[in-house]
């Protein structure tokens, strides 16, 4: 029962207190929205990353041009060596020297088409390897760019175009977009951090005579504490409340925008179950972590 | 009948040499009325505080209510000041609250119901005439209303202790003497009574016994109001 009352107590408290200091509140609970939401894009844009990589760069493949007298057998051959080598391999495509011309034919205008023997459009047959860009690190990398370039020493084998550069930019960008994610991810989620253990440390302050009178009249530590991380969790909440209204309201609008512009084959899904989670979750957390952290500082310095 | 707080040789030394008290001693029996007094700088507060386990002695002894203050866990402190109710000079009131929350405070530390806390505040409000102000905050209460409400904090859950740092300093003669007419009520009632002042007209007007401080040393020890 006294448990129950207490805890009722910190709960009345801490809501009375949000309402009191209504403007610090306000600006805590839109900084926690605000972050949640950036975080949550960052994150989200990270989640995606290689696929926005491997979209950039046009996928990741490798064209290996045969001589044109190869046979199909030894293409083969050579696929399945590829496929067995690089677990990164998710396709292995074998082109015949007429689906290279009609490549060739598809890249030059309409009007020299038309004046040219097809015959003499140079073509070879060809085998395209796609790579996986979610399996690819650095070491990897390196390793494959260096087994792919000494392809052109094997027999039947006329050249490799495999884009090294494109390789290695694709993992530079997934590295780049990923750092850069997480320490603007880490930025902002410290600068919310800050904010709202500078909010609590003004407010502890502000009742600094009120805490000691709490103490003086038998109060424990966690009396003090209790409706303080109360303040902070609500506040935490309610942003990610805020920030989940948020982002729904932008999705509806752009669902909408796409739709009359007939582009709704785009897929657009802003709230993944893993965002719904951030911003309850780490809603939740972020407030209370500030207010614990703010306080525990006032009271570490606080006599007895 | 034992005593409720036991002074035994404290000295008590801040950083820089400065001594507050030097092996001062004196004990409170159960239900008695102590006075404290000496000028300023004598050491009174320093009692007050020490009683309170706001510092520690730095040599000595004290008892109160037979816990070992030099030995007391920082986390027992809160259950030693539950049975002490304490008054300050400047009554030390919550501003944003109104004269009755002001004194729940002391009840919801306890953990008690909503309804309980009304109940018993609302008796000591009326033992203490302040049943009208209530639902006002201290600043729309004049200096005697906000040391009733002061008082009526520190005894609203019956502690066995009571202890006042000047509680008539900043109340005009009249409403000093009837302050001080509140506390010898309470300790009538049976509360143990330790008040600390500089007051002497205000002292010679009540019974009481009384411990005489100068810079830290104890040099008397009398008896006040034996004349009235």
């Amino acid at each position: 029962m006294k448990t129950l009352n207490q805890l009722l107590y910190f709960l009345r408290q801490g809501l009375v207190n949000l309402a009191r200091h209504s403007l610090y509140t306000t600006v805590g609970v839109l900084t926690l929205a605000v972050s949640l939401v950036l975080v949550g894009f960052l994150g989200l844009v990270l989640w995606k990353a290689d696929t926005m990589v491997d979209r950039l760069t046009g996928g990741l493949k490798l064209t290996i041009y045969l001589e044109p007298d190869t046979p199909r057998g030894a293409a083969d051959e050579l696929a399945r060596v590829i496929r067995e080598q690089w677990r990164e391999v998710t396709a292995v495509e074998y082109h015949s020297s007429n689906d290279d011309r009609a490549r060739n034919l598809k890249l030059l205008p309409t009007q020299l088409v038309e004046e040219l023997d097809p015959d003499l459009i140079p073509a070879q047959p060809y085998v395209e390897v796609v790579l996986d860009v979610e399996l690819l690190d650095e070491q990897r990398t390196d390793a494959i760019v260096k087994w792919f370039s000494a392809m052109d020493e094997v027999q039947g084998v006329d050249e490799v175009l495999f884009g090294a550069q494109k390789i290695g930019l694709a993992f530079s960008l997934l590295r780049g977009a990923r750092n850069m994610g997480l320490f603007v991810s880490f930025v902002i989620v410290l600068a919310a951090l800050f904010f709202v253990i500078t909010t609590t440390r003004l407010i502890v302050e502000a009742r600094r005579r009120e805490i000691e009178i709490l103490l003086l009249v038998g109060a424990t530590r966690n009396f003090v504490r209790l409706p303080h991380y109360i303040e902070g969790l609500v506040q935490g909440l309610a942003a990610g409340l805020l920030a989940f209204l948020s982002v729904y309201a932008i999705q509806r609008q752009m669902v909408s925008t796409l739709r009359g512009e007939n582009l709704l084959q785009v897929p657009l899904d802003l709230l993944p179950p893993g965002m719904i989670l951030w911003f309850i979750v780490g809603g939740a957390t972020l407030g209370l972590a500030g207010s614990a952290l703010g306080l525990a500082r006032y009271l570490r310095k606080q006599a007895w | 009948m034992g005593a409720v707080v036991l002074f035994s040789n404290v000295t008590k030394r801040y950083p820089g040499g400065i001594t507050a008290l030097d092996s001062v001693s004196f004990d409170l029996e159960d239900g008695e009325f102590l006075f404290v007094t000496g000028p300023s700088g004598a050491g009174k507060t320093t009692i007050i505080k020490l009683l309170l386990a706001m510092e520690r002695p730095t040599d000595g002894q004290i008892l109160v209510a037979r816990r070992n203050l030099r030995s007391l866990r920082e986390t027992s402190i809160p259950f030693l000041r539950r049975n002490i109710g304490v008054i300050f000079q400047d009554f030390r009131l919550i501003e944003r609250r109104t004269a009755f929350e002001n004194i729940a405070v002391t009840l919801e530390v306890l953990g008690l119901s909503r309804r309980e806390i009304k109940r018993r505040v609302g008796q000591t409000l009326e033992i203490l005439g302040l049943t009208d102000v209530a639902h006002h905050y201290p600043p729309m209460l004049s200096g005697g209303q906000q040391q009733r409400v002061a008082i009526a904090r520190a005894v609203v859950n019956d502690p066995p202790l009571l202890i006042a740092d000047e509680p008539t300093g900043s109340l005009d003669p009249a409403l000093s003497i009837d302050v001080m007419n509140l506390l010898t009520e309470m300790n009538r009632k049976g509360v143990t009574l330790l008040v600390a002042t500089h007051d002497a007209a205000l002292m010679s007007r009540f019974k009481a016994r009384c411990v005489e401080l100068v810079r830290g040393v104890k040099t008397r020890e009398s008896i006040t109001g034996e004349a009235s």
